[in-house]
């Protein structure tokens, strides 16, 4: 299973696109499209695909995409999960809900309208959230004659944007959604175009990588048959048992006595797995601990960074901190407000609701981090008022 | 069969269950129907914690269920060694509450009030549902945990952020939240991993021959008046596997499509088009 | 004059029907009826007040019959009345669209078979409306069932929809042609429940001219319409 994100400025013809997408890939359910078909057919009428995912929809809530919803389709490759993320500014939260679950994206540009707002706030966001696997749509090229120039002129527009913010798309490819054009099929109309069309670009995207070396978050303590057992996921690499692990922030080391699960001791545990530990001595450790081996990682107590929030932020504010499962106290200092438009920055002691900005945050205990791009889980951070996340980052 | 996949959902799964039981304790439950995905999360709740389902397992029972529905909760309560709560809206059913007084009515005060009731009586923070996005559109915009007020509400358009692994946690009066540790489940990835763990199933599932000598099973699990089976001649989990591969007809269509059709006859009517 | 049974003012703005939205539009307000219903409705329309009473009165709702002098169209010396219910409603062929509708909630039918026949009858009426509007009439009302006979078991499956409301955008585009001015009004809108469609509690009107009506009631049209033939 592989999760794409479809993110653009509004009206730039997601829906749209996610409605080929599920028709073309023969995902809409049969009945559902011959109702539709026959008024169509006796009214000599096309039907629009951006209602078509309406049309598989129980229940609507307005007019808009409002949160992140999911539709599965299937390609000759593997199986997809699209989530179709809202480009209005205030849904701004589902979006950055959506991408985060997301293995790759989908940024859409209407050719005609060109980059927007949205299309540079979307961009931004995917590259705060440590998004690499990017591919650019420009969409509607059937509204400009299907022309190579124009095409070309929004393709440089939004490729010097994306490197500034420092995204390096994989393709830009010229679609046209509407009637199906470079989405699944190759287009008729667009020769000039030579590269892959959108599903054979999402097609030659690998699955993540593997970082080799075994990480365990420690989530919690459980007593299990009168043995202390540490319980978490393997999140990356191998365990083996009669392993030597170490534990982050205590400089103790231990050896693996039992790898535990459902049915029994296994002797060996590979990522992503959920299991248990008893290690042997004991280092009587709690939540928030790692366990680990090979490469040690990086303790720090303070985190320089370019963050999002979803609510106010405000230099010498004090919030909760958490990576994975290593939870802190912290004070942040704002340091410049950043303008995903414009991209000019300016000195803020406050991040207002769905702004971003630079902050730095001191931490009242060490916690332990790789770089996002080797171990996302360890490399990525959220801020919470009260339990309530407001805001995130990754840490490169 | 996708083994990665079922491997990253089932270890997912048991990330949230564990950061549930760790932020909740023993204001948690698990609220279960009896059917393959409560039953699937039972089985993860037992992964997660080695065998032992530590935290209360809560049935909303209306009366009406499906007969073998309760047999095989207690084959799995007996089995599993669950700690069963069933929540009974008592006082409605002596009022003689039952489908025929309307499927919205009936459904409000068997399953939303006994819920609500139980929830006051013991004082629940948190509750495990096994929902999934796929089942339908709504669902879909659901989130992992996804906080309700006392009336059950959830704000669909102003929801707080939900980032990678980390989710939100709530404590305030009045509100509890629902956590759903299935939610990028499948149906198909239910049956797989059904299939792959040998976790038990209702026997309803599958096929069997009816008197009019057609061949038909359950999809989902509800109350006997209002839950249709649908034809299929789908005897084992294989078959199931194999048919789920081939269809696209949404799992809860025919359910909550007979509940708007009932609602739409009454309103034609009293507008004088039937 | 068009009278579109059961159109949506959300819809109209959604799928952007310029031709029906014309240059001013709203939503009209129905609320002082106990139930939106058609024959009602449309029959307050063509009287100026509220017929609500007496329409219930009759045994058989549809069949309920304005007399011309009861109406505005009195007020013109040369008029025609499509298919108006409460007026001149065409009984017998919308029966046929609710026996299908009825066949349907006891699966006897299809809602593809009930769709062929709404589009059957709408085509109909539109050869009809088309033949009148050429004819030197003062003032012509068509009134087309379409998007409340289709909405009903519909209105949720906006695929669908869309295609309805682009269809009456063009009728309403063509008929513009034809006049001098042209009134729309709808008796109520719809919402949508799961995919079918109920009343809502508000209609629709637009008209050809800059003209601030606010959220009128039904009845309030009676008066616009006679002041046009004075005008």
């Amino acid at each position: 299973m592989f999760n794409v994100v479809i993110v653009g400025h509004v009206d730039h013809g997601k829906s749209t696109l996610i409605g080929r997408l599920l028709y073309d890939s023969g995902s809409v359910p049969e009945e559902k499209l011959k109702e539709i078909r026959e008024v169509s057919d006796s009214l000599g009428r096309e039907v629009e695909f951006s209602y078509l995912v309406d049309a598989l929809e129980e229940e609507r809530k307005g007019e808009m995409t409002i949160e992140t919803t999911r539709t599965f389709f299937k390609s000759r490759k593997r199986d997809y999960s699209i989530i179709d993320a809202p480009g209005h500014l205030e849904f701004l939260k589902n979006m950055i809900t959506g991408a985060s679950q997301a293995d790759a994206s989908i940024l859409i540009v209407d050719v005609a309208k060109g980059v927007e707002e949205q299309t540079k706030r979307h961009a931004y966001l995917l590259r705060l959230l440590g998004m690499e696997k990017v591919v650019v749509a420009i969409n509607k090229m059937d509204l400009v004659g299907n022309d190579q120039r124009r095409f070309e002129e929004v393709k440089d527009d939004i490729s010097s944007y994306l490197r500034t913010v420092g995204l390096n798309p994989l393709f830009v490819i010229p679609i046209s959604a509407y009637l199906g054009d470079n989405v699944i099929g190759r287009s008729e109309s667009m020769r000039w175009y030579k590269g892959p069309t959108l599903v054979e670009a999402l097609d030659s995207m690998p699955e993540r990588a593997g970082y080799p070396y075994f990480r365990m978050p420690v989530q919690d303590v459980y007593l299990v048959r009168g043995e202390r057992v540490y319980v978490g996921n393997v999140i990356s690499g191998r365990v083996r048992k009669g392993d030597e692990v170490h534990v982050t922030g205590s400089g103790k080391s231990a050896r693996v006595e039992k790898i535990i699960v459902l049915d029994g001791e296994l002797e060996e545990a590979r990522a992503p797995k959920g299991i248990g530990i008893s290690l042997d001595p004991d280092p009587m450790i709690g939540r928030g601990s790692i366990l680990w081996n090979g490469k040690g990682l990086k303790g720090v107590k303070t985190i320089e960074s370019t963050v999002f929030c979803t609510e106010e932020l405000k230099s010498g504010e004090e919030l909760e901190f958490s990576c994975s499962v290593q939870e802190a106290g912290c004070k942040v200092e704002v340091f410049e407000r950043i303008d995903p438009i414009s991209l000019k920055r300016r000195e803020s002691e406050v991040l207002g609701a769905n702004e971003i900005g630079r902050i730095g945050i001191r931490l009242d205990k060490e916690v332990f981090v790789e770089s996002f791009k080797e171990l996302p889980e360890l490399g990525r951070f959220v801020l919470r008022r009260k339990g309530m996340i407001v805001g995130g980052g990754i840490i490169r | 069969m996708d083994l990665a996949h079922l491997e990253s959902l089932e270890a997912g799964s048991i990330y949230i269950i564990r950061e549930a039981y760790y932020k909740y304790r023993d204001r948690l439950a698990a609220l279960v129907s009896w059917g393959k995905d409560s039953t699937t999360m039972l089985y993860l709740i037992r992964e997660a914690f080695f065998g032992e389902v530590p935290i209360p397992v809560v049935h909303i029972d209306t009366s009406f269920k499906l007969k073998p529905i309760y047999s095989f909760r207690d084959r799995l309560v007996k089995e599993w060694n669950l700690k069963l709560i069933v929540a009974k809206n008592e006082e409605a059913l002596k009022r003689g509450m039952n489908p025929s007084m309307g499927r919205f009515k009936c459904c409000t005060a068997l399953k939303t009030e006994a819920l609500k009731q139980a929830i006051a009586k013991y004082g629940f923070k948190a509750l495990f549902v096994a929902i999934r996005r796929d089942e339908h559109a709504i669902r879909a915009k659901e989130r992992v945990v996804s906080p309700r007020d006392s009336e059950f509400r959830w704000s669909i358009t102003d929801q707080p952020p939900e980032l990678w692994d980390q989710f939100n946690e709530l404590d305030e009066e009045g509100k509890h939240v629902r956590i759903h540790p299935m939610l990028g489940w499948r149906e198909i990835d239910i049956w797989e991993f059904i299939k792959l763990k040998g976790i038990p199933v209702n026997p309803l599932y599958f096929a069997k021959k009816w008197p009019d000598g057609k061949w038909r099973r359950y999809r989902s699990l509800g109350c006997e008046p209002c839950t249709v089976p649908i034809e299929s001649e789908a005897k084992t989990i294989d078959e199931i596997i194999e048919e789920l591969r081939s269809t696209k007809v949404p799992e809860r269509a025919g359910r909550a499509q007979d509940k708007e059709m009932s609602y739409m006859m009454q309103k034609l009517r009293s507008l004088g088009y039937m | 004059m068009l009278g579109l049974d059961g159109l949506e003012y959300h819809y109209v703005e959604e799928f952007g029907c310029k031709n029906l939205m014309q240059k001013s539009y709203g939503m009209t307000d129905i609320s002082e009826f106990k139930e939106p219903r058609t024959v009602v409705i449309w029959s307050s329309f063509l009287a100026g007040k509220n017929l609500e009473e007496r329409v219930l009165k009759e045994k058989e709702l549809w069949s309920f019959k304005l007399k011309p002098e009861e109406t505005f169209f009195s007020k013109f010396e040369k008029w025609e009345a499509l298919d108006v219910p409460g007026f001149t409603y065409n009984v017998e062929m919308h029966k046929r669209e609710r026996e299908l509708l009825k066949g349907f909630f006891e699966k006897k039918n299809t809602i593809e078979d009930y769709d062929k026949v709404a589009l059957e009858d709408y085509k109909k009426m539109k050869e009809e409306f088309f033949e009148a509007i050429g004819k030197d009439y003062e003032i012509v009302m068509g009134y087309f069932a379409l998007a409340d006979v289709i909405g009903h078991l519909s209105f949720g499956v906006k695929a669908k929809m869309k295609l309805i409301y682009e269809e009456l955008d063009s009728l309403a585009r063509e008929a513009r042609e034809y006049a001098d001015d042209m009134l729309i009004v709808s008796d109520h809108g719809m919402k949508a429940v799961g995919r079918f469609g109920d009343h809502s509690d508000h209609g629709f009107w637009s008209i050809g001219r800059e003209l601030d009506l606010g959220r009128p009631r039904i009845t309030y049209f009676y008066r616009l319409i006679e002041g046009l033939r004075k005008a």
